[in-house]
């Protein structure tokens, strides 16, 4: 084998062997802050556009707000021309978990050997499903906290009252005031360079020459007291025969969702589970959440205990009062319902409807499904079209709770088309 | 670092160094540097000292720096083909970790100065790259950090689409194209004369409409650097400097198993070579062997299959078996020139022709290559990834395809007055792929060229024996 080609020289040193070391100290200031702090900008953006998908996942329903929930989000890589990871054959090359399950000692990946699963709850853990060939699969960590501010930070609530006892207040902290002393860290840069600038025109010297003894302005704080708001939401539910388990999850999405951007405007947010088939009755949390059972459906009902609810516990003098209840729309005594609502709209601050839209249940209606109410809606829609303290939203499969919450959340006068 | 240690390391590096040239390497000059965990993080992520900012930089920080914090991973060593050669060594390192570093590194250096594809290596990218960080960052000041990141966002996701070949190409303007191939043909002189002719192209005649381009071009970032009817100056200087940063990397994706291989052989041989404690050499061992073994499950270790495949052809060519008398007494070797034979493939293989030529059976097999793919629902992504039952050659060719197309489907910009109305037409070479595009990556990235474009971008391929068309901006 004669052949060995020439070395390259390799830039100036070439042939002279000339080998240093050095160390680095370290350095706090690293040039990578900005960029990462732009990543994770990116990362919350992501979230916010995965909102629909990651507010109805069951882990972030059920998460206490303080604890940090895994949220997958996809889209964040950068896009580039590529194959699809799903086709064809690609290399690989065998780990111990791999070789494993083989059950042979020869050290090799048998073939039908399952590397990974991926698609709906298959996907493992993340790690795994980020090793996974073409996965863009970034896993950002969030508490369900942060997840509601990022949600609802443009949304406002309507038709907000001052209400409550006006006895019970609650302390806050706020830096409202400026003082000559403080301690360093609320030293107001900005109040200081303009105090010595005053000062300095007022003693006739040039430019800004800063005595911190008489220019030092420190941000300082205030208690004050702000008025408890509470909030009663009545959480109706129609239990009957034809609710069956994905709508039972889009109400506890719904409701879940509903109860937490309340409590961002609210001290103290009640929450009232109401369910309804014939008869109505106050439940627990975990029995509202549960599958229907019985056939016929009387939605006055609802409304009449929780009319009397308001009656005995919630003044509307008292509360912020949000009824809200969720059907598939098919029910006895649509009138009785109408005229109950408008008792409701006297006290309330906003009445809302949800309809399940349950095509598969009654056949024939799947024809005009996308835009017909059904029965009550219908009603609800004659008789409401010009309140707009009546929301009304159509849910079909969990992608519509979001546009839902929106709609009930986000309303503006402008907006209102019945 | 105590001072003991730093002196420590300070006689390894002359040691080595000498061990290494007794062996027949010849390093080229070596600038090492022990550098803390935050450091060596932003270097793997920037890949030079300095470099222009983007989030992809702090994104790709962030993930390994998150996997070094949790114990998952740790960068041990990084060094750049420069002149002299940067290397950066972790802080935290062991003596023993620094001593196999050490000699990493001068394999690396040696296969930079010796492997054909670094020939045309800019080696003062790490100049040009703190300039077009100081570029970029004036241009952020003058524009906003929004317009420039939007550029760079299109200018990165091409950045794959770079000819290497193309040289001057920026230097003529379409109008010089287009008088070069109007230029009419020289005068017959003998009947002869359209025989001399047959390999180049007739002249056309002039009434045709003048395209662009005027060949198909798969340098997309030139190409859109020259054409574009929307860029600015400062966006065309970003896609230029995308791609000349792009022209470094590009011989080391092509020689990455090579590379890692040939470095691993390397400080395993150098430090055998050199006088280690026996303490010291049961640690280098277990780090050795940490390095090769294990496989990434979807993806091949490059330090595992480049050191074993190495080995073998220092054997092969030092030791001739029988296996290799089967080509007959034409090809049979003589043996003795196991390491003549590795320097030689160092010096003229890529990863594609390196995989095609040595890896054997027997290597396949000690390896656990093989080949997976997805079975489920395509579209819905939901299934499993499994390992299929396929012949040991089968495996080489699926990874002598990947190391051809380094995962980068072949696309060229074809007629920039697409239907007649300045929209940019792409094409994908399907024929020459053996996967499928992902359409909805390609949709995305489109977005990104129409960003750069202005008008109306399409993507021509073929699926399953249909032409696919994908717009975007229309």
């Amino acid at each position: 084998m004669g052949y060995v080609p020439e070395l390259d020289k390799h830039g100036s040193g070439g042939t002279g062997v000339h080998f240093e070391l050095v160390e680095q100290s370290p350095d706090l200031n690293r040039r990578s802050r900005r960029d990462v702090e732009r990543h994770q900008q990116r990362v919350r953006e992501a979230i916010r556009g995965n909102l629909p998908e990651i507010i109805s996942r069951e882990d972030v329903i059920t998460s206490d707000g303080q604890k940090l929930v895994k949220v997958p989000i996809r889209g964040l890589e950068l896009p580039r021309f590529r194959f699809d990871p799903h086709e064809g054959e690609q290399a690989g090359q065998g780990d111990e978990g791999t070789r494993g399950q083989g059950g042979t000692g020869s050290g090799q990946t048998r073939p039908g050997t399952v590397l990974g699963r991926s698609g709906d709850g298959a996907a493992g853990s993340g790690k795994e499903a980020g090793q996974q060939p073409g996965v863009d699969y970034y896993e950002a960590e969030i508490t369900v906290d942060e997840l509601v501010d990022l949600a609802f930070e443009d949304l406002r609530l309507p038709e907000l009252q001052d209400k409550g006892k006006q006895t019970l207040k609650a302390p806050v902290v706020q830096f409202t005031t400026l003082r000559r002393t403080g301690p360093q860290a609320n030293l107001d840069k900005r109040r200081t360079l303009i105090e010595a600038y005053k000062r300095g025109a007022r003693e006739g010297l040039p430019g800004w020459q800063i005595d911190p003894t008489q220019d030092a302005r420190y941000r300082s704080w205030e208690m004050t007291q702000e008025p408890q708001r509470n909030a009663v939401v009545f959480a109706m539910r129609d239990v009957s025969g034809s609710m069956g388990e994905l709508e039972a999850y889009l109400c506890r999405t719904f409701y879940t969702w509903m109860t937490r951007f309340l409590r961002r405007t609210y001290t103290g947010v009640d929450v009232v589970f109401i369910t309804c088939h014939t008869e109505a009755k106050v439940v627990e949390e975990e029995e509202f959440f549960h599958v229907g059972s019985s056939g016929g459906t009387r939605m006055a009902s609802a409304y009449e205990l929780a009319l009397s609810l308001i009656q005995q516990r919630y003044a509307p003098s008292d509360w912020n009062i949000y009824p809200f209840l969720f059907s598939d729309g098919y029910n006895w005594g649509d009138q009785d319902c109408v005229e109950l609502v408008r008792r409701f709209l006297a006290v309330s601050n906003l009445v809302g409807y949800g309809e399940i839209a349950n095509y598969g249940y009654w056949s024939g209606q799947s024809a005009d499904a996308d835009t017909a109410w059904a029965p009550l809606g219908r009603a609800y829609a004659d008789a409401f079209a010009k309140e707009r303290r009546f929301v009304m939203v159509r849910v079909a499969d969990k992608d519509d709770v979001w546009p839902a919450l929106r709609q009930f959340m986000g309303r503006r006068h402008e907006e209102f088309v019945a | 670092m105590n001072a003991a240690d730093q002196a420590e390391i300070r006689r390894s590096i002359d040691a080595f160094v000498e061990v290494a040239m007794t062996l027949g390497l010849q390093p080229p000059d070596v600038r090492f540097e022990i550098v803390p965990v935050e450091a060596l993080y932003e270097l793997a992520a920037y890949h030079f000292p300095e470099r222009f900012a983007h989030w992809t930089h702090g994104a790709m920080y962030y993930r390994q720096k998150t996997r070094y914090d949790f114990g998952l991973e740790k960068i041990y060593e990084l060094v750049l083909n420069t002149d002299p050669c940067l290397a950066y060594l972790l802080d935290t390192n062991s003596l023993v970790e620094h001593k196999l570093v050490i000699a990493h590194v001068l394999g690396h250096a040696d296969f930079f100065r010796r492997n054909v594809y670094f020939r045309e290596t800019d080696r003062h990218m790490d100049q040009a790259a703190a300039r077009h960080a100081q570029i970029v960052q004036g241009f952020e000041d003058e524009y906003g950090v929004e317009r420039v990141e939007e550029t760079l966002d299109a200018a990165l996701a091409l950045s794959f689409h770079v000819d290497p070949t193309v040289v001057g190409f920026r230097e003529k303007t379409p109008a010089e194209y287009e008088r070069e191939r109007l230029r009419p043909a020289p005068a017959p002189s003998t009947p002869y004369d359209d025989l001399w002719y047959l390999s180049k192209q007739p002249a056309a005649p002039p009434s045709r409409p003048k395209r662009i381009p005027p060949e198909p071009e798969r340098d997309l970032l030139t190409f859109l650097a020259t054409y574009s009817p929307v860029l600015e100056d400062w966006q065309r200087a970003l896609l230029y400097m995308v791609r000349e940063e792009w022209l470094y990397f590009y011989p080391n994706m092509r020689t990455k198993i090579m590379n890692e291989g040939y470095a691993s052989f390397w400080h395993e041989r150098i430090l055998e070579n050199a006088s280690l404690s026996p303490d010291e050499h049961v640690l280098f061992r277990r780090l050795h062997v940490g390095v090769i073994s294990s496989g990434q499950r979807y993806s091949l270790n490059p330090y595992a299959v480049g050191y074993r495949i190495w080995r073998d052809i220092e054997r092969r060519w030092e030791h001739p078996e029988d296996e290799e008398t089967w080509y007959g007494q034409r090809f049979r070797r003589e043996g003795g020139g196991g390491l003549a034979r590795v320097f030689a493939v160092a010096a003229d293989h890529r990863d594609s022709e390196f995989i095609r030529e040595f890896l054997t059976e027997k290597l396949v097999e000690e390896l656990d290559l093989y080949v997976y793919g997805f079975e489920g629902d395509r579209k819905r992504q939901k299934g499993a990834w499994t390992v299929e039952d396929e012949p040991w050659e089968r495996v080489r060719d699926v990874l002598v395809d990947e190391e051809t197309s380094l995962g980068v489907p072949s696309i060229a910009a074809v007629d920039g007055d697409y239907r007649n109305h300045g929209e940019l037409l792409l094409v994908h070479d399907a024929a020459s792929n053996r996967h499928p595009l992902d359409q909805d990556y390609a949709k995305r990235t489109l977005a990104l060229v129409h960003r750069l474009w202005g008008k109306p971008v399409s993507l021509e391929t073929v699926v399953a024996g249909k032409k696919l068309a994908v717009s975007v901006g229309g």
